[in-house]
């Protein structure tokens, strides 16, 4: 793994690497992923175990369309933080953030870091809005965005389906950035 | 790909209108419809429709094959347009967006419903449950057909999208249910079957 963007401490005093995430760490993501488990994998939003989901996420990164910052501790991932912003048309100006913690690491405010850095990326990119949208489920999400100024913005009933085709209401979040 | 042949409707007023899918060969007639288009409308498309090269991108993603172009045509003009965008992978699978243009002169027709009624039939052989528009706070007729279409405002999203000019909108999410409604055509065939009706 390459140099760290910078180290940061959770809620428990343990350090942690940040990075942005890169062709070399194909395997690592991959890994990650696939280590977390089924109850939690089956709400994402692609089925990132699978290694042509990853290859289009880094394809996605060269092609400066997202930018993914991952949390590494003694050489592994442990959370992952995606901000994808089109490139052209009416959504350039609002990036979408997702962001995955190991099951491992919750509670230790890690999503919470690794939002904010995600926050300094889309500042910088002269960004307007940020959003973000969950399965009603995934009640983490929003416990991690809300405090941070996200506010909901609406609710689309029976609007997605999980990895076993089951529906869901998807949960839209938004965050104006100036 | 799902492919479909062309077909003459007719609206109310007896006009006959040639419904087919967009070609890779539609470059000069969608050019000279999108400059039909009010120029007010044409600033809050997605992308520059005055730029060629632009319009030619998006005609070239026919062949991804996730996107239903469709035009209708009278006498060689292009008078409508529509996409349905299959959103095809991981949780939006089942989504489709879609997007409808039409000429003012023809907004007071029936055109819109002959061209969503083929949008429809497109995205059930797709498999797709759910359709989604994107309206700007400025596209007042999308919004207004939309609703006539039942379909039905779920969220505004504030200050969400920019225009060509990076002015600041809001955006209005709406949908329809395609298993909604055929759920509603298979009660209204069991009920009639239920209590037929006497002649």
């Amino acid at each position: 793994m390459s140099e760290f963007l910078k180290e940061v401490s959770l809620t428990n005093g343990k350090k942690i690497g940040l990075k942005y995430l890169g062709r070399e760490d194909f395997e690592s993501s991959l890994e990650f992923f696939r280590r977390q488990p089924d109850s939690d994998r089956v709400y994402l939003r692609r089925d990132v175990t699978d290694r042509s989901v990853i290859e289009k996420r880094i394809e996605e990164i060269e092609n400066g369309l997202s930018t993914v910052i991952v949390a590494v501790d003694e050489g592994r991932i442990v959370g992952d933080a995606l901000l994808y912003v089109a490139q052209r048309g009416w959504f350039r100006k609002t990036g979408e953030i997702r962001f995955v913690v190991d099951v491992d690491y919750r509670g230790l405010g890690l999503g919470t870091l690794l939002a904010r850095e995600i926050f300094m990326v889309a500042i910088k990119k002269g960004l307007r809005k940020l959003e973000a949208t969950c399965m009603e489920t995934q009640t983490g999400v929003v416990m991690v965005l809300e405090p941070l100024g996200f506010e909901k913005e609406g609710v689309l009933k029976n609007f997605v389906v999980d990895l076993h085709g089951r529906e869901h209401d998807l949960i839209l979040l938004g965050m104006h950035l100036g | 790909m799902v492919s479909e042949s062309s077909r003459t409707k007719y609206l109310k007023d007896g006009t006959a209108v040639i419904v087919r899918e967009k070609t890779l060969d539609d470059l000069d007639a969608s050019m000279q419809f999108y400059a039909s288009m009010p120029e007010q409308e044409r600033e809050l498309m997605r992308i520059d429709v005055t730029d060629r090269s632009v319009v030619e991108g998006r005609l070239m993603e026919i062949e991804k094959g996730n996107f239903f172009r469709l035009v209708a045509e009278v006498e060689g003009k292009f008078i409508s347009e529509a996409i349905l965008e299959d959103l095809r992978y991981g949780w939006m699978r089942r989504t489709g967006e879609i997007r409808i243009l039409i000429l003012p002169e023809f907004r007071d027709t029936d055109l819109a419903r002959i061209i969503t009624r083929e949008i429809f039939l497109n995205a059930a052989r797709r498999g797709l449950n759910n359709l989604i528009a994107r309206v700007l706070d400025g596209e007042t007729w999308m919004y207004d057909t939309l609703k006539k279409l039942h379909f039905k405002h779920e969220a505004t999203q504030k200050r969400h999208a920019v225009d060509l000019h990076d002015n600041q909108h809001d955006v209005h999410l709406m949908t329809f249910s395609l298993s909604g409604m055929w759920q509603d055509i298979e009660n209204a065939i069991l009920e009639s079957i239920a209590s037929p009706r006497e002649y």
